[in-house]
């Protein structure tokens, strides 16, 4: 069965597409877990109907490979129709000579073009496979045809079923043993009704393999990834309020933390929220919260509190489309100058993109020993399509600290004369901080101008020495900060790609392509997005002949950073915003073809 | 969406040469191929040189999916027709879809056909028509040493011929039904003999399979002689029968394979067969005949499209004195009518 | 056996009366025929899901008797019925697979009961009527039990020498062992039915006589008189008639077949006459049938076995002449074309021009129908006897039944038309109807099968292998279906005497049947009306949700697998079980169970 030249390796999409109810999520969960599992690396982003049962349409979309992946791709190798009127519209989303498996026993007829089975192009390879038939004969129900579908992929692709039984009997050995034991058996009459029925004509085989079992590895989601992150940094507060596409990490905390001792309080709305936040900063514990744009725009009072006061804090922000309630359930890049320069004055503040599930885990994790080290509210930028879509990852494997570690300064006692400066100008900008209810270390705070001590002060000259000391902070930790990640062409390149954020995968991608096309191209990938790196982009934009800057969002937000600290146009592209980039725009617009 | 669907069960070189007639013969309307077989179009000829080893898939295909896309010719690979209504114009397909047609066309070919005298042992036969067995023999045959081959059709001796070059030991049994409906003379079965004896085969005649029981990773053939065979594979070819199982209940006149005037009609206007699934009667042998070979079911394919867009070619035109098979030119005058 | 988790009881509503009920309504008694097909088809109205039920709970004694009260030779019938049922079953239609091997399931029941007398059935007590039946074969005997039940006095006058007709003298052993037979006719003179042997009524005896001394006369002399193939050469030396070859073949005589036999003719006859010459010595043995293989009448595992025995079936032949000389040296044929449909609904056959040829043959056996003997010559009656197609005939007392009376059909034809002629009798002997046909609604709490049971393939018969089998006439080929394929088989059935109801008054909408069903058969009644008796309400269907007035499951497309039942949250589906059973209306009134 199956070709005769071994594949070079593995990198398969699939797509399980299913009404509300269908069971493709769970699918997807399952297929991604067992990948996971065996040793490949997943991206996978669902994509949820807005009905709770009933008419929408749900689709896992799963990419599973045997490097490391870093978008979920656009165009999907397989389909899994579990509802024939949604998987038809589909096809669009399919790559050429895509495999497309069908229930061949629905219960009723259709009229012609009315079947999915009527969509296969010639080049596409259909399979029909009776998945509620099957799935009556294992659970006397038509519920586990998603899981009979899995049996089929792994008999069709040659996957080794072990994991995803594995994962199967877990899942369903929560509730019963008999229940267990019947998707097992939905499983198995699927992958052995297709081994004897069907004729492999497709192109996708595991040939059984399993790279490497990869123990502790697990299926996050950025979320998730999140807010382990801020259980991990000792957080004892969460305030916020519910707001897609961060609710989860609300979700997670509020179930994890008061087992540690922690609390969380849901808030009337986002401003009390970061009210809770800043304040539980200030009295010296940790406290985060995370919300989206919208709420994110409603913070900006707190934060300037926060970046007047010098007080630590992090909030996380799951971007969105905009403005205002924009596209709740879609992905954007907009909130960077909402988060660098949103609110009234010069407000400084470091603000952090993670690329990754992974590095949402690491770099929210070291945003709070920035905001502590910084004595500043630190905003980490998410977007949705990394809040949701998960990836394999393996928390053992993670380097805890891959931005470096940052201590605090702290005030243990009082030295020296007269009393305690809490806001004392030092060379680095950082004040030797005591929290409050520190024995002879009281002091003031305020979000009106203050004196070294913290005492108002309006004069003009301290305005200024104040207002110098905040951002020389800034700088020191753009100072201390890693070199930002250069990637592709070390010399001189024909075209270099900027990207942050959930945008960096698809440059990756779409750099990766142009190298294999003789194009010299090179990447840079800032993390800090805010202070601006501006000597590093120097020196990158010299050695590029052109210079784009790809991001989700209308205008350009980093692009117009990146003019400012390069004194020069850049080229811009802005992808669809509301949509993740994609590689194959960015391949475009470097003039190679996609 | 225009009016006419020009409906073609079958993928094999018939309907292929079909569509691509009816496609040149008329632009617009719709033509669909629907085939129960996954694979694409493939050379039948082809499969010997598969089977051992010496060319991959990829050199099997006849024609690219290009090619169907450029014409617009709507392929369904892997769906089965369960039924047909010929009153409403309806074909069932397997997966519950129902397909509307104007005109159809019947190449659904035929399937290996195992005597009914041999079914209390069927399972124990390997047969070998299409790529699917063919890769199974493909997979087996590093395994296979001995080979029993019984049945004796035109497509066994070029598979035989196919063995002993692999070295293999290849025993071969003729039988007196392979060739239906015409019978096996004693010229054409001499000369089978010789031909295959001079490349190394045992040859067994006058003798038949009476059972096949497990014997071992292997089989032990009992004949009406009394011989017992031992051997790892028994291979039937016993020729084919049209695969018309389907279409029983939808009112066709079908005796072995579906009843066609010399046209290619099946009793009504818009039915019609080609290939290795239509029986038509043969004045020159005073016999129904249904095609054998591909250059056969090619050349039926081109007339029943021809037909069906308007012409009046008659399939058994010029009359047929010879069958050709691969290369083989067989007379049929050598063909014993059945007496 | 079935799923735990059905239903208690199933509500009360519109549709779900937990009342039992039994109606003689037609309305009701049509409910069967788009339901329990099988039983609609079975001449004899069978209770096929009754007795497979039983087969099912390995009440072998039950289902035995279930047939009994139908079919009365199921033993006979569960080896060589012709199966209208299984055409007719659900399980057979193309979504669904392949029939229920009903016809096998009898034979297990027939086989391996423990009963070896039928317990006492019910009767009447003696009329005083005496009635004398001709010819001792199906008819014959099924009219004689009949009879006997309602009371009256029987003999049945049989020319040969021994009961049976077809089922002894055309049917071969290896079909139908002789013992069978006889153990089911013992059956019935038991009841005290009495036989007289080697009495040719119209030679050795008259009607008019027998019309004296009877009460009332029935004739079920069967076709006896083969149609002769009237083509020159059938005087030749080898050239036989089917039905005289196997009645000598059944009474101990051994034909002479030579090396090549060729049987012309299609039905079972000539199936039978075929086999039996191969088992006979015949080396080659073929059937010529005039038109296709398709459209025989035959069963398809006849078929199947024919030519696993070695018999080629020639088809598309027309016989032209019986060549050679004193002997048989051949037979010449012409090819057919099909034409188009004759008056009685048959394919034409045309011979083709110029296709003529010669088939070598030293036996000639010309199997192509039987018809009845003409009106019993020597009647000695003043008119000529005609009979309507109700059994009736222009002569007060006298009556036909049978293959006499339609002219050649089945057995299982023959059986349930000559109980009906027998109720007809007695309705004119005694005044008054004493048996009819009721349908009865019980409430049932147990869906007795699970879905899983409907992906079981339908069981082979064991055969008897081939090496075994021409070793001699006697020995039967099939085996009978054994412990787990009786079971198995047993479990295909859909049992549709269960009507699955929803009601509607505890239906919350929550559409979970209708996602679940295998078969689109549950759906959105626009207004649902009750029938007129208790069964078959008449729905008009919509798609609308806001024009619905309940949800309703499509009795005719229910292939009853309890998806529904168990899976509705309210547990608002419930089973009621409705029987078409006969039942005798004893003398006062008393409707008594036949069941």
């Amino acid at each position: 069965m199956g070709r005769d030249e071994p594949a070079e390796g593995i990198d398969v999409t699939i797509r399980i597409c299913g009404a509300a109810g269908d069971g493709s999520l769970a699918a997807g969960g399952f297929m991604n877990a067992a990948a996971a599992r065996m040793g490949y690396h997943i991206i996978n982003i669902d994509l949820y109907p807005a009905e709770i049962r009933g008419f929408g349409k749900s689709v896992a979309h799963v990419r599973i490979s045997d490097r490391p992946v870093h978008t979920p791709g656009t165009k999907a190798d397989c389909l899994v129709a579990l509802n024939d009127p949604h998987s038809i519209t589909e096809f669009g989303t399919l790559a050429e000579g895509a495999v497309v498996l069908y229930d061949s026993r629905p219960p009723v007829y259709w009229d012609e073009d009315r079947a999915v089975a009527g969509f296969i192009e010639p080049g596409m390879v259909g399979y029909g496979v009776p998945l509620g038939e099957l799935s009556a004969r294992a659970t006397r129900s038509t519920r586990s045809r998603n899981i009979v579908a899995l049996g089929a992929l792994s008999g069709i692709f040659r996957i080794d079923p072990g994991a995803l039984k594995e994962g199967i009997e877990a899942r369903f050995g929560r509730k019963s043993a008999e229940l267990a034991a019947q998707n097992l058996q939905a499983f198995d009459l699927g992958r052995s009704w297709a081994l004897e029925n069907l004729e492999k004509t497709d192109a996708i085989d595991f040939h059984d393999r399993i790279p490497g079992q990869r123990e502790g590895v697990r299926v996050v989601s950025g979320n998730e990834g999140a807010a382990r992150a801020c259980l991990e940094a000792g957080v004892r507060l969460y305030a916020g309020y519910p707001i897609t596409p961060a609710t989860k990490i609300m979700e997670i905390l509020a179930k994890e933390l008061p087992a540690r001792g922690g609390v969380v309080v849901q808030t009337e709305d986002e401003i009390s929220a970061i009210g809770h936040a800043v304040g539980s900063g200030f009295a010296g514990t940790r406290a985060v919260t995370a919300t989206s744009g919208p709420g994110l725009a409603l913070m900006t009072e707190f934060i300037g509190l926060a970046v007047m006061g010098e007080v630590p804090v992090v909030i996380i922000d799951g971007q969105r489309g905009g403005p205002s309630t924009g596209l709740p359930t879609k992905t954007e890049q907009s909130d960077l100058h909402i988060a660098a320069f949103g609110g009234a004055g010069d407000c400084p503040r470091p603000v952090l993109a993670p690329a990754d599930v992974t590095e949402c885990f690491t770099l929210t994790r070291t945003a709070f020993e920035v905001a502590e080290a910084f004595q500043t509210p630190v905003i980490v930028l998410l977007d949705l399509f990394l809040c949701n879509r998960t990836e394999d990852v393996n928390f053992s494997d993670v380097d805890p600290a891959p931005w470096g570690a940052w201590a605090e300064v702290r005030a243990e006692r009082h030295e020296g004369e007269g009393s305690y400066r809490r806001f004392a100008v030092t060379e680095t900008g950082i004040s030797p901080r005591a929290v409050p209810g520190t024995p002879d270390l009281y002091h003031a705070v305020t979000g009106l101008e203050h004196n070294e001590r913290g005492l108002p002060d309006y004069t003009p000259e301290n305005h200024l020495r104040m207002t110098r000391k905040r951002y020389r902070k800034m700088e020191t930790l753009l100072e201390r900060w890693p070199e930002p990640e250069l990637a592709g062409e070390s010399g001189r390149a024909e075209v270099g790609i900027v990207s942050w954020g959930s945008g960096i995968g698809a440059a990756r991608e779409a750099l990766a392509f142009l190298q294999t096309r003789g194009v010299r191209a090179a990447g840079f990938f800032p993390r800090l997005v805010w202070p601006v790196c501006e000597e590093a982009l120097r020196s990158f934009a010299e050695r590029c002949e052109r210079v784009i800057v790809a991001e989700s969002n209308y205008t350009g937000q980093y692009a117009g950073l990146v003019e400012q600290a390069l004194g020069a146009r850049v080229e811009r592209l802005t992808g669809v915003p509301a949509a993740p980039l994609d590689p194959a725009a960015i391949v475009a617009a470097a003039g190679g073809e996609a | 969406m225009t009016a006419d669907h020009y409906l073609i069960i079958g993928n094999g070189v018939a309907a292929n040469q079909a569509a691509e007639v009816l496609r040149e013969g008329d632009a617009e309307g719709r033509i669909t191929l629907v085939s129960n077989e996954f694979f694409p179009f493939y050379y039948r000829h082809r499969l010997r040189s598969f089977v051992a080893g010496e060319i991959g898939e990829d050199e099997l295909a006849v024609r690219s999916p290009d090619w169907y896309r450029e014409r617009n010719i709507r392929l369904r690979l892997g769906q089965t027709v369960t039924a047909v209504d010929l009153e409403k114009k309806i074909a069932y397909l397997k997966h519950m879809e129902k397909v509307t047609w104007t005109t159809l066309l019947l190449c659904c070919g035929g399937r290996p056909r195992i005597p009914e005298i041999h079914y209390g042992y069927r399972q124990h036969f390997t047969v070998l028509k299409g790529l699917r067995h063919a890769r199974a023999w493909r997979a087996r045959l590093p395994e296979l040493n001995r080979i029993l081959i019984v049945g004796g059709d035109l497509i066994s001796v070029r598979v035989a011929e196919t063995l002993l070059g692999l070295g293999k030991e290849v025993l071969f049994m003729i039988d007196d039904e392979a060739f239906w409906p015409l019978e096996v003379t004693e010229g054409i079965r001499a000369e089978l003999a010789e031909n295959l004896a001079g490349r190394g085969a045992e040859i067994i005649s006058g003798d038949a399979v009476t059972g096949i029981a497990e014997e071992g990773a292997g089989y032990r053939v009992s004949t009406r002689r009394g011989a017992g065979i031992v051997c790892d594979l028994v291979g039937a070819f016993y020729g084919l029968v049209p695969a018309v199982d389907f279409l029983f209940t939808s009112g066709l006149d079908i005796d072995r394979g579906i009843l066609v005037d010399e046209y290619l009609r099946a009793g009504r206007p818009d039915v019609w067969a080609a290939g290795d699934c239509a029986q038509v009667y043969n004045p020159a042998i005073s016999n129904y005949w249904v095609s054998i070979g591909w250059e056969n079911a090619r050349r039926l394919g081109e007339v029943a499209a021809r037909n069906i867009l308007g012409a009046a070619e008659t399939a058994v035109e010029p009359p047929v004195n010879a069958l050709t098979y691969e290369g083989v030119t067989v007379q049929t005058a050598w063909w014993k009518k059945l007496d | 056996m079935s799923d735990q988790s059905t239903a208690e009881g199933s509500g009360a509503g519109l549709c779900c009366d937990p009342e039992p009920a039994v109606s003689t309504h037609p309305q009701d008694i049509d409910y069967i025929r788009s339901n329990i097909p099988c039983q609609w088809a079975c001449p004899a109205h069978t209770n096929i899901p009754g007795y497979i039920l039983a087969n099912s709970r390995d009440d072998l004694d039950a289902s035995w008797l279930i047939n009994r009260a139908s079919n009365l030779l199921p033993g006979v019938l569960g080896r060589i019925c012709s199966r209208p049922c299984e055409e007719a079953c659900r399980h057979g239609d193309p979504d669904l697979g392949t029939p229920v091997g009903i016809c096998h399931l009898k034979r297990v029941a027939a086989d391996g009961r423990s009963l070896d007398v039928p317990p006492g059935e019910f009767r009447f007590p003696d009329s005083g009527f005496e009635v004398g039946i001709v010819g001792a074969g199906p008819a014959g005997l099924a009219c004689a039990h009949s009879l006997a039940l309602f009371g009256h006095r029987v003999k049945i006058y049989e020319m040969e020498s021994a009961p049976g007709g077809m089922l002894r003298f055309g049917i071969p052993a290896f079909r139908l062992p002789r013992s069978v037979i006889d153990e089911e006719v013992g059956f019935i003179t038991a009841l005290g039915v009495e036989i007289e042997y080697g009495v040719r009524v119209g030679a050795d005896v008259t009607l008019a006589d027998l019309l004296e001394r009877h009460d009332a006369v029935v004739v079920t002399a069967g076709c006896y008189s083969a149609y002769e193939l009237d083509i020159p050469g059938t005087d030749r030396e080898g050239v036989h008639s089917g039905l005289d070859f196997m009645v000598r073949i059944n009474t101990g005589d051994r034909p002479a077949v030579g090396r090549r036999t060729v049987v012309i003719g299609g039905g079972f006859t000539a199936f039978d006459c075929a086999r039996s010459a191969l088992r006979l010595g015949a080396e080659e043995v073929s059937i010529c049938i005039l038109g296709v293989e398709e459209l025989l009448s035959v069963t398809d595992e006849e078929i199947i076995e024919a030519k696993r025995e070695g018999v080629a079936i020639r088809s598309l032949l027309t016989s032209l002449e019986i060549t050679g000389s004193d002997r048989v040296e051949g037979v010449r044929l012409a090819r057919n074309r099909l034409g188009g449909v004759d008056e009685r609904g048959r394919r034409r056959t045309i011979p083709i021009e110029g296709s003529e040829f010669t088939l070598t043959a030293d036996t000639v056996i010309a199997a192509i129908g039987q018809k009845p003997e003409p009106a019993l010559a020597g009647s000695g009656l003043a008119d000529e006897p005609v009979f309507a197609a109700d059994g009736s005939s222009n002569i007060e007392g006298l009556w036909a039944a049978g293959d006499f009376l339609s002219g050649s059909s089945t057995v299982i034809e023959s059986v349930g038309r000559a109980k009906a002629v027998a109720t007809r009798i007695d309705t004119r002997l005694s005044g008054r109807t004493r048996r009819e046909e009721i349908v009865t609604i019980d409430p049932a709490t147990d869906t007795d099968r699970r879905r899983d049971w409907d992906f079981i393939d339908r069981q082979e018969m064991p055969l008897l292998p081939l090496t075994e089998r021409l070793a001699g006439q006697e020995v039967e080929v099939e085996q009978g279906l054994d412990g787990s394929g009786a079971e198995a088989e047993a479990r295909r059935c859909y049992l549709c005497n269960l009507k699955y109801e929803i009601d509607i008054d505890g239906c919350i909408y929550c559409r979970w049947c209708i996602d679940q069903c295998p078969r689109e058969c549950i759906g959105l009644a626009r207004t649902i009306e009750p029938g007129e008796g208790y069964l078959g309400e008449t729905i008009e269907w919509t798609e609308h949700w806001d024009k619905t007035a309940g949800i309703v499951i499509d009795s005719s497309r229910c292939i009853r697998c309890g998806i529904c039942l168990r899976i509705c949250p309210t547990r608002c589906i419930g089973v009621r079980l409705v029987n078409l059973v006969e039942r005798f209306i004893s003398d006062d009134e008393e409707a008594d169970d036949d069941r």
